[in-house]
């Protein structure tokens, strides 16, 4: 069931009628809470509820186990042991199938026959997400040894229904800190909630929807039939897209966990705002590039053995951000992309001190995004090759339309240099009118996105993850 | 306490205030994704706020749309120099076969129709095609397949015309929001097709409503009422002389898509073979309905090779190839080149 939907929008009412009732009884509310997101799930596949449930008695038991150990050497082994069968499901079941084909391919050329059988397993929603959840409790119970985790609440975590599907990744130390804290299971911050929700679904309804069926679904459908005009509008529309439907649903998921009194990271700050490469990580999907820096950067090494091992520790950190996308050629170079992107930035910074004008920076770091989002969004990689050749050879004139994206994206562009102050001004408008006031107003706002949305309830892009 | 409280009745209200003023989009949102049609319990007057809305905010949209053509043909001529493509004039596409007796279409149009072949009548029989325009109609099933069968067939007629309508969730169970006998007679007459290829079924098996009469899946009423929506295509296609490639549905993981497919595809192949068009069968591609759904087919080389997807409804992009590969091969067979 999409956050999006109509019978969300009805359950979500039922629901905190009753959360919010029992806020006086905390026990009674997480396991209130625990139910829901179990059902939510059984709403997706009532075998995938059965898994998360296996998947987390496992993580309970490893965690267990590794916070009762005493801190040596062994402890490190312990902990690779517990990662690698926690990856076990999320390789099996997004990697399995390609490594078995690629062999089905590659052995009979070597006079060898292929040897791994079918394992017929279906990737349960949001696995990518709660997996690295899970990696994140299991180092904090190894590392911290915290007292006050217990089996229920850790049932909560990975279950957590705003963040199930497609995160934002929280880690566990801060969710568990959090549902100690008295503000659990209030609403907190009850403006900002309201603002974050209305503006994730004007994103994602509105904007991501009206990007995609006018200008990117045609191009990365039929490629062989676009000029450059058409492919440039295409590529930059799906760079907004992206933008609109994760940041949509992350400013969703933000605003709803808001309500069950829980605060999630940001997973946004202005991204086409970015003067580098370097700049864009700090501000894209922020929960995922500091799990990837915290859990894979550092770990590898990060920058303590010289310029030319942090930045081979970079391209591995980048490479397995892009197959966590999914197992595709297509994010492989997507993530290669961005490595190299990266390890050319710092060689840049390395041998001239000047940085690039800001506006030069900001136009460079886009167009470059861009293009690797060519590979993301392709089905396959003879499409996104298309496109880029498409790029090349100077065809198409510009149309009202092509001149609509152009400066709708300068808007955007400008407005996100004052999204700060804009953020704050309604913050105080919604804070100070009272319901007689605001009711009104946040029924027009919600009959406009309804009237500027599709048909039906377009699915987010992250959900495939 | 207060707080959420305060939140609570902002949320209800807003919530439900929306739900009254879209109640016509919410029923057919509900009865496309879920199969209810609370209009079949709610009394007509509750719809009077939302069918205004929804009719005046149609106006607006399709008026925002002109001024759009409008300004484009403007920016074209001013800044360009050239000018842009005129605006489609409406056309009048009241055309109803409905009420055409079914026999006087086939004595009228079926002996004499020269564009197509009879496929297992007069195998040598040819059509006079010189430029296929193919319009390509379904649910999500068919959005996997039409970019890969347009993008094989714009190679081999650059001239052709090939327009994919399909549209997810759609079907011939509910046509009170998706009409896709009218949706193909609309475009047919608008864009000239000389082809139709259908492939759509899975949204399908669950009552249909019409006109408050209900019609139980999967009773001997629902099979006919169903068979009249296939009717209605065929009758049309036949009285304009257009083809139609039907797709029929293959072996699905669900069971009650499952029980849908095996009814479907009868009825399907029926219609069909009485109307002397072609029928794609995808159950000798992935193996037929009544054995256990498998996602993986047995391939000579590479073995046993993963073609339907995580649903059990959809193929992985192997399977779409499979069924392109057959579909292109009838396309072109109907085709003279």
């Amino acid at each position: 069931m999409s956050f999006i939907s109509p019978e969300f929008a009805i359950i979500a009412l039922l629901f905190f009628s009753i959360f919010w009732t029992l806020s006086s009884q905390k026990y009674f509310q997480k396991i209130f809470l625990l139910i829901s997101s179990y059902a939510l799930y059984s709403t997706w596949s009532i075998e995938f509820a059965m898994i998360l449930l296996i998947y987390s008695s496992y993580i309970w038991m490893a965690g267990k186990w590794l916070n009762q150990s005493t801190p040596s050497k062994k402890i490190r082994l312990k902990l690779a042991i517990t990662l690698c069968l926690a990856l076990g499901a999320l390789f099996i079941s997004k990697y399995y199938e390609l490594i078995r084909t690629l062999l089905i391919d590659l052995l009979p050329q070597l006079g060898l026959h292929s040897f791994l059988p079918i394992i017929d397993f279906i990737a349960p929603a949001g696995i990518s997400f709660f997996t690295f959840q899970a990696i994140t409790y299991l180092v904090w119970q190894a590392q911290e040894k915290p007292s006050h985790s217990n089996f229920l609440d850790l049932l909560l975590y990975l279950s957590f229904w705003p963040t199930l599907f497609a995160g934002p990744i929280m880690r566990a130390k801060d969710f568990h800190e959090q549902l100690q804290h008295p503000d659990f299971g209030r609403p907190k911050e009850s403006p900002k909630a309201i603002y974050f929700i209305f503006l994730g679904l004007f994103q994602k309804i509105v904007l991501a929807s009206w990007l995609s069926s006018t200008y990117v679904d045609q191009v990365f459908k039929y490629p062989d039939q676009q000029t450059t005009v058409t492919t440039m509008s295409g590529i930059l529309g799906y760079s907004l897209q992206i933008f609109f439907d994760f940041s949509g649903y992350s400013l969703i998921v933000t605003g709803l966990a808001l309500c069950l009194g829980l605060t999630l990271p940001i997973n946004f700050q202005q991204p086409y705002l970015a003067r580098n490469i370097k700049d864009f990580w700090r501000r894209w999907h922020i929960s995922l590039s500091t799990f990837i820096r915290d859990f894979i950067y550092i770990p590898l090494g990060g920058n303590q053995h010289g310029f030319t091992r942090s930045q081979m520790n970079i391209l591995i950190a980048m490479l397995i951000s892009g197959i966590w996308h999914g197992a595709g050629a297509g994010f492989v170079i997507w993530g290669l992309l961005h490595g190299i992107g990266l390890v050319g930035y710092n060689l840049f910074t390395s041998m001239f001190k000047k940085p690039l004008p800001s506006w030069l920076g900001v136009l460079l770091t886009m167009c470059y995004v861009g293009i690797s989002w060519v590979f993301f969004r392709s089905n396959h990689l003879d499409t996104a090759l298309m496109i880029c050749k498409n790029l090349v050879l100077g065809t198409g004139t510009l149309q009202i339309n092509d001149l609509i994206l152009l400066l709708f994206t300068g808007f955007f562009l400008w407005l996100s240099m004052y999204s700060y102050s804009v953020e704050q001004k309604c913050l105080s408008f919604i804070g100070q009118r009272n319901l007689l006031m605001i009711i009104p107003i946040l029924t027009l706002i919600l009959f406009v996105i309804i009237l500027l949305g599709p048909s039906g309830v377009p699915s987010f892009i992250y959900f495939q993850f | 306490m207060k707080r959420a409280l305060h939140l609570f009745i902002i949320s209800l209200i807003v919530v439900l205030a929306n739900a009254f003023l879209w109640l016509d989009s919410l029923d057919q949102y509900l009865s496309s994704r879920y199969h209810l049609q609370i209009s079949s319990v709610l009394p007509d007057s509750n719809y009077v706020v939302s069918k205004w809305i929804k009719v005046k905010t149609t106006l607006l949209m399709k008026d925002l749309s002109e001024l759009m053509a409008i300004s484009h043909e403007s920016i074209h001529t001013r800044l360009l120099g050239i000018s842009a493509q005129k605006i489609p004039q409406k056309l009048d596409l009241a055309l109803n076969t409905k009420n055409i007796p079914q026999q006087e279409l086939f004595q009228k149009y079926s002996s004499n129709s020269p564009s197509f072949h009879l496929r297992s009548d007069s195998p040598t029989d040819v059509s006079n095609l010189l430029t296929p325009k193919i319009l390509f109609a379904g649910d999500s099933m068919m959005q996997g397949i039409a970019p890969l069968a347009i993008a094989e067939l714009r190679k081999k007629y650059p001239t052709g015309l090939f327009v994919d309508l399909s549209q997810q969730s759609t079907g011939l169970s509910v046509n009170r929001y998706f009409d896709w006998p009218a949706k193909i007679q609309e475009e047919s007459l608008k864009q000239g097709f000389n082809i139709v290829v259908i492939f759509l079924g899975p949204n399908d098996p669950w009552d249909i409503y019409e006109s408050r009469v209900k019609y139980v899946f999967p009773s001997e009423a629902w099979r006919e009422k169903y068979r009249s929506r296939i009717r209605e295509i065929m009758d049309f296609a036949l009285l304009h002389k257009i083809h139609i490639i039907w797709i029929g549905l293959p072996n699905m993981g669900q069971e009650r898509i499952k029980q849908g497919a095996l009814i479907q595809n009868t009825l399907f192949k029926e219609e069909i073979s009485r109307y002397h068009f072609d029928y794609l069968s995808t159950e000798d591609i992935f193996g037929t309905l009544d054995e256990p759904f498998n996602r993986y087919i047995p391939d000579p080389i590479k073995g046993q090779t993963l073609v339907r997807g995580e649903d059990g409804v959809h193929f992985t992009v192997t399977g779409l190839r499979l069924i392109n590969q057959q579909l292109v091969k009838i396309i072109q067979r109907v085709v003279v080149h």
